[in-house]
């Protein structure tokens, strides 16, 4: 079992970290208290991305998202790597470090996207064995993110909430929820947003991700909505915030915006945004 | 699962796997599309990123066209996207409709390249006041360590002058082979054009040769070769990791 308790991160706004903010980030006229950044991209030996990792380390709790452990993988996970992130996460020591509910590798292919497990007896030993392996290895307690679904399988015999709890339980890893994640799967499986919030074992939530998707059909006269990271996030998600923080209380809320990254004006808004919607929970429970 | 899945990740031709629930509807089609889609062009994305040089010279849609032949054939081995497309050089070379354009192999090496140095870790850097109290002898029976961030290329094509013009346009440069040095004095990684002579005296030092065995054996295809502006060159750029034991 992992003998090092995270840190964890202020119960407050953070933001994804893109290298175009670096500058408007250290100014600190923002109310941004946090920042992630996917550890993949800080496995380099050194250069401009460690060094920028390194200063902003000095003024801001920072959360590490991996993308590329595969902890659905049926093949096992990969030591190298395994080995990669404890190095970072060793010398970086950062409040929290967080994982997808999902897999990405096979035979020796990275395939770049994180793609759907079925939620099984067999598939939760599995996943549940690689967080314990994951937790051990790093000596450090991680988190697990819900992941946007487009499909479902016909084995599963869990329902996801359920399924995230049970890992929960028996791995005490804690969640990441990413209330974005929740309405894209909700409204491309038909399920109801509210009812997997109220399902979900809130009290393991160390971080909440908020971000926008694209809307899109599947040919079927079905709306689809795509998880891409590119966009605001729309009222329906604001209002899921709420409502998972009406129950938590104050939480770590990071922004998250990968693709057609905008001006750093923009971001700010959407944090002070988030940032909003902490203090009004904050306030109501004074 | 796994295995079905990924091989219909890679086969547009395919129905998804049998356990995604109402497999062969139109619906679980575009839902399964999806995942398909995100891999190749997020893979092709990562390869525009390393490679925009590459990609102008042959244009944007020719570019997308060929990635995605690549992501297929040969998709990343490691979850470290700077690292993908060590082998798209190659691919390019040998992809028939591209025979003629010789130089890309070298201009998409030296992209892979400066990805690798930007990278690529820091490193300590040689006593210089010590080095300049040893003797002439004592140096050149010293073989030297060149930092990671540091590559040479050759190429029987003017790659320079089709690197530079490749981002500043202009008239394609005459035929002649010309050599390229990779540096990264501090965070932003410079391509420098060095002689032909001094790129194969960099790379028998990088292969363990000494300063004076490395003199000799340039010696043996030209008299004009000193191995004094080749150590110049790289220590103006803090390529030297150490000299002998210093």
């Amino acid at each position: 079992m992992f003998d090092r308790s995270p840190i964890g991160l202020p119960q407050a706004v953070g933001v994804g970290y893109k290298p175009q903010h670096f500058s408007d980030i250290l100014s600190g006229d923002h109310p941004v208290k946090w920042l992630e950044v996917h550890a993949e991209n800080y496995m380099g030996g050194g250069g401009r991305p460690i060094a920028q990792l390194r200063a902003l380390s000095e003024h801001y709790d920072i959360s590490v998202h991996g993308v590329g452990l595969s902890i659905g993988s049926e093949q096992g996970l990969c030591p190298d790597h395994l080995d990669r992130l404890k190095h970072l996460l060793d010398w970086l020591n950062p409040a929290e470090f967080s994982e997808h509910l999902a897999w990405s590798t096979h035979d020796g292919h990275f395939l770049n996207d994180l793609l759907p497990v079925p939620y099984t007896a067999n598939t939760l030993t599995r996943i549940c064995a690689h967080i314990e392996q994951v937790q051990d290895h790093l000596g450090r307690r991680m988190l697990l993110e819900n992941p946007s679904s487009y499909l479902s399988f016909t084995n599963s015999t869990y329902d996801e909430p359920s399924f995230l709890n049970e890992i929960a339980k028996r791995t005490g890893c804690g969640l990441l929820l990413d209330v974005n994640n929740i309405f894209v799967s909700a409204t491309n499986l038909d399920w109801d947003p509210a009812h997997y919030v109220d399902a979900l074992d809130l009290s393991q939530v160390g971080e909440i991700h908020i971000g926008g998707h694209h809307e899109d059909h599947d040919g079927a006269g079905h709306v689809l909505l795509i998880d891409s990271h590119s966009a605001p996030a729309v009222e329906p998600v604001w209002d899921l915030l709420d409502r998972v923080l009406s129950t938590t209380g104050p939480k770590p809320v990071l922004v998250e915006w990968d693709t057609d990254v905008p001006e750093w004006p923009i971001l700010r808004r959407e944090a002070q945004r988030a940032n909003s919607a902490i203090h009004q929970v904050t306030a109501n429970a004074a | 699962m796994q295995p079905e899945f990924t091989t219909s990740l890679f086969d547009a031709d395919r129905l998804p796997p049998e356990v995604i629930a109402e497999a062969q509807s139109t619906s679980s089609r575009a839902r399964f599309g999806i995942y398909r889609n995100n891999v190749i062009v997020s893979l092709c994305d990562a390869l525009e990123a390393t490679f925009p040089r590459t990609r102008a010279a042959i244009g944007a849609t020719n570019f997308r066209n060929i990635a995605r032949v690549f992501v297929t054939e040969a998709p990343p081995t490691s979850p470290l996207m700077f690292h993908y497309g060590d082998k798209f050089p190659a691919f390019l070379a040998q992809f028939p409709p591209l025979k003629k354009l010789g130089y890309l192999h070298d201009l998409a090496r030296i992209e892979y390249l400066m990805c690798q140095s930007y990278h690529a870790a820091e490193h300590n850097r040689p006593d210089w006041e010590a080095i300049s109290q040893i003797s002439d002898t004592e140096f050149l029976n010293s073989t030297c360590l060149l930092g990671p961030e540091v590559f040479v290329v050759s190429s029987p094509y003017p790659i320079f002058d089709l690197w530079r013009v490749s981002k500043t346009g202009g008239p394609p440069p005459r035929p002649e082979a010309q050599s390229v040095l990779v540096v990264r004095p501090e965070f932003d990684p410079m391509v420098l054009q060095i002689p032909n002579a001094m790129a194969r005296a960099i790379v028998l030092l990088n292969s363990g040769h000494s300063f004076g065995e490395t003199q000799a054996k340039l010696n043996q295809e030209t008299d004009q070769f000193d191995i004094t502006e080749t150590v110049e060159k790289l220590a103006k750029y803090n390529c030297f990791i150490q000299i002998g034991a210093l």
